[in-house]
């Protein structure tokens, strides 16, 4: 076992650093750094004012410490809120090609005809965020034709500020929290999207969010509404150069779904999780919410969290309309000195509306892995509905499962149910496998997927595909 | 009625340090930290002009089943246990903790050397506040029934801090029963500390009353040490009932089993929190745990915290929770059968009792019987 711990290799893929000019806006934050930003920006004043009005906001909360997650003060003066590659493209074919290969690299296609990760299948529309600005939007005519609107978050807020202006802030307003505030404050770009009335996407929108510079943070916003009987498969996937700092990742993801909408939400979350001895490493900081509005709508989230040093994350449902319905699966492994403190919430309003939690949680290494959820049930939603199931399998004897969840019901007609084990992998099912010729870290891995074939089969096939690998590859040496 | 006034030294000097530092003006906002609940349910209505800690409480100890020789003054407790006490008070943080160890009139030890004992906690002269601070010991290989009928009456808050010690191969069962009358809050603090192979099982019935509390720690220090708690909390009119419970694994083989059942009515809430840390490094433990709430009318509320926080890779934790309404099928059934709606009800709340309830020792009979009956059906009829 011993020689199996011995062999843990720094195998994360994506620890690169691009070489490209950028051009990055001084340390520190204050009203100046915030105007700057609008104005390079191009702002309309309204966003400006609401930016102003978030930083106030933000000065005078507390940083929340109520997570059980352990790190350093982080000084919000020592980073820089805005980086951008110095040259501005008007499409796709002038892209730096340095950029270009940079993606190229992460297996994500900026050409039309090329699709995810070599998997053959349906096209994949990218929106490609380098530090602080979407660098390009792959088939964004193709989508037009259909009446979709998929762009930059810039783009949207110059040519459709009356949809930005009405929606953003409207699931997550600005003093949500400390650090939703302090991404509305700077935010810097991120993704838009709106689906028409009836008009099902015909293919996988997706984000790739890539922090390249050092010293700053990323601090970006997706907002995606899809309207009246619409629907939409969104994925989003995350990496960040090598490096002994931490770096800080701040994001706000509010969807929309009006009636009978269906909106799925995907992430693959691979920010670089630190070296073996809890060195550097991304802090991820995230408010991600989704509001079922309209009767019938859905909202489902699917995540694999393997990177980060830090997570801080609970995507979350309001469900609003009757009959409406939130979905959370997730898996988070963590490893080495990496702490996860994530689940999800589920707020039901409306009457008949259902939620499904499944939340699997695998801890190696001297990690700390935190499942954290809450139901609630209002006194005015009748017959709702919620199930969850929260497993933790602990791999070592230095790591550690903790399983917070929080039920809240108002309303006697509810039936709220809650289930959770934590158990290290079973000794039978592991000598089966090792008798049958498997060495123990295949026999691990095998199980392990096992563990999470609830949550992987929710994913769409590219992600799955993309997500088994990355298990493999994050439980190479965890074993022990 | 034994009124044994004994603080050890070390414990007046722990009782005075705290009374200059606690202020007098019981605030909520102090509390609101180890209540999870909706606060505005609660309110202990005691105003600044009227300092709890003037009032002082007492316990009355039964005639009929603990002699009394058996009650003694702290100062009377070995010293190794005196010490063991001692540093476990020092380390209190709960604020209400410390509030009874400033204020309690007198440390009791009862060694409960017989097979059985009873303790009320009564307030016989009405007075505002009740704090109240007991040691019991139970000596190594004894096996004791312990019973604890918590009887406050027009008393704006009782707060008992009861330590158990069990050495080794000892077994408890201990009946706790909050029976209250209709404006008495009162929390029961109670902590655990478990040696090798030793056994406690906690029946802990909350059955009236404004607001009642059971807080339970317990300490699995020694190894195939078993703790089991069973929680019945009834609730009706505006009542609160809250349950918490921390039970710390810190031995290898050592095992635990919560069941809490909140049975709720008109505006009634109840709060349950059952938290399971297991330490690094213990090997085979096993923890389940299992809350419930069955809510009976449209305003009443659960809210339920299962948590488990597990530092060691082999163990062997499960807990599930679930909160909903009675079965409307049984309901329909029983109904269809000439049983009135109330009766039925009735009849479904016990049966759901009947698991919580079935291996309590048949000496604690006489008492729960027919009180639980009497209180299950006001449950019912609401």
């Amino acid at each position: 076992m011993k020689e199996i711990l011995d062999k843990v290799q720094e195998d994360y893929e994506a620890g690169f650093v691009t070489p490209v000019e950028q051009d990055i806006l001084p340390k520190g934050l204050n009203e100046d750094i915030i105007r700057e930003i609008s104005r390079r920006k191009n702002e309309p004043e309204f966003l400006l004012k609401w930016r102003l009005a978030a930083y106030e906001a933000w000065k005078k909360m507390p940083e929340p410490k109520w997570a059980k997650v352990i790190y350093p003060p982080i000084d919000y003066q020592a980073i820089s809120y805005f980086a951008a590659p110095k040259k501005k493209i008007k499409s796709l074919d002038e892209l730096d090609p340095e950029i270009r290969a940079t993606f190229e690299r992460l297996g994500i296609p900026l050409k039309e005809q090329e699709v995810l990760a070599g998997v053959e299948g349906a096209p994949v529309a990218v929106d490609a965020v380098f530090d602080s600005v979407s660098v390009g939007t792959t088939f964004k005519e193709k989508l037009r034709e259909l009446g979709i609107i998929f762009c930059s978050f810039s783009e949207a807020v110059a040519n459709h500020p009356e949809l930005v202006e009405q929606y953003l802030g409207s699931v997550v307003p600005v003093r949500d929290n400390y650090f939703a505030a302090l991404n509305s404050a700077v935010f810097s770009d991120g993704s838009f999207c709106y689906i028409p009335k009836g008009v099902k996407c015909p293919m996988e929108l997706s984000t790739y969010f890539r922090i390249n510079a050092a010293g700053t943070g990323q601090f970006e916003r997706t907002l995606i509404i899809a309207d009246e009987d619409s629907y939409v498969s969104y994925l989003e996937g995350c990496t960040a150069p090598r490096r002994d700092e931490n770096q800080l990742h701040a994001a706000v993801v509010e969807l929309i779904a009006m009636k009978n909408a269906y909106i799925k939400y995907s992430t693959v979350q691979n920010w670089y999780p630190g070296d073996r001895e809890g060195r550097g490493g991304v802090y991820n900081f995230v408010t991600k919410r989704g509001l079922c509005k309209g009767e019938n709508s859905r909202i489902s989230w699917t995540q694999v969290e393997t990177g980060s040093a830090i997570t801080w994350k609970y995507p979350s449902c309001i469900l609003k309309g009757d009959n409406s319905i939130g979905e959370f699966y997730s898996v988070a492994l963590t490893r080495n000195y990496q702490q996860a403190d994530t689940g999800t919430k589920m707020i039901h309003l409306g009457k008949n509306t259902r939620s499904t939690i499944i939340s699997k949680g695998i801890s190696a290494g001297k990690s700390v892995n935190t499942y954290r959820g809450l139901v609630r049930i209002s006194s005015k939603a009748q017959q709702a509905r919620n199930f969850s199931r929260c497993d933790s399998l602990i791999l070592g004897s230095e790591a550690k499962a903790n399983t917070l969840p929080y039920l809240e019901v108002k309303n006697k007609s509810a039936v709220v149910e809650h289930e959770a084990t934590t158990s290290k992998v079973s000794e039978e099912q592991l000598y089966y496998l090792r008798q049958r010729g498997l060495g123990e870290e295949e026999a691990v891995y095998l199980i392990v997927s096992g563990f999470c074939k609830e949550v992987f089969r929710n994913l769409p096939m590219e992600f799955a595909v993309e997500a088994q690998k990355l298990l493999s590859v994050s439980l190479e040496g965890a074993i022990g | 009625m034994a009124m044994i006034s004994t603080k050890t030294n070390s414990l007046l000097e722990l009782a005075q340090f705290w009374s200059q530092r606690l202020s007098p003006d019981f605030s909520l906002r102090d509390h609101e930290k180890y209540l999870y609940t909706p606060l505005d349910a609660i309110s202990f209505g005691i105003s600044p002009k009227e300092p709890w800690h003037r009032a002082l409480g007492d316990v009355v100890f039964h005639n009929g089943y603990l002699a009394q020789g058996d009650v003694l003054g702290m100062e009377d407790a070995p010293a190794f246990l005196q010490e063991k006490y001692l540093s476990l008070r020092q380390k209190e943080d709960d604020f209400l903790c410390r509030y009874n160890l400033a204020y309690s009139p007198a440390f009791y030890y009862l060694p409960l050397r017989q097979n059985n004992s009873k303790i009320t906690i009564a307030d016989s002269e009405r007075r505002h506040a009740v704090a109240t601070s007991l040691l019991c010991y139970i000596p190594p290989g004894a096996e004791h029934y312990l019973e604890i009928h918590n009887m406050a009456q027009e008393t704006r808050l009782s707060h008992c801090h009861i330590v158990v010690f069990l050495a080794s191969g000892s077994k408890l069962q201990l009946l706790l029963i909050h029976e209250l009358d209709e404006p008495s809050q009162s929390i029961v603090h109670l902590h655990f500390i478990l040696s090798v192979e030793s056994q406690a099982v906690v029946y802990d019935l909350q059955l009236s009353g404004k607001l009642s509390r059971t807080s339970i720690e317990a300490d699995l220090e020694g190894e195939r040490s078993f703790f089991s708690l069973n929680g019945l909390l009834l609730g009706r009119g505006e009542e609160h009932r809250d349950s918490t419970s921390l039970l710390i694994h810190r031995s290898s083989y050592s095992e635990s089993k919560t069941l809490c059942l909140s049975l709720l009515n008109n505006k009634a809430s109840s709060a349950i929190t059952g938290n399971i840390v297991v330490e690094p490094r213990i090997r085979e433990a096993k923890a389940h745990q299992l809350l419930r709430s069955l809510l009976l009318s449209d305003d009443a509320k659960a809210f339920c915290r299962p948590q488990l926080e597990i530092g060691s890779h082999e163990v062997n934790c499960s807990h599930g929770s679930s909160i909903g309404e009675l079965d409307q099928e049984a309901l329909y059934y029983l109904q269809s059968r000439g049983v009135s709606k109330e009766e039925a009800r009735q009849l479904l709340l016990k049966a759901a009792t009947a698991h919580l309830l079935q291996d309590l020792a048949p000496i604690f009979l006489p008492t729960t019987q027919e009180r639980l009956n009497y209180y299950l059906k006001e449950v019912a009829y609401g």
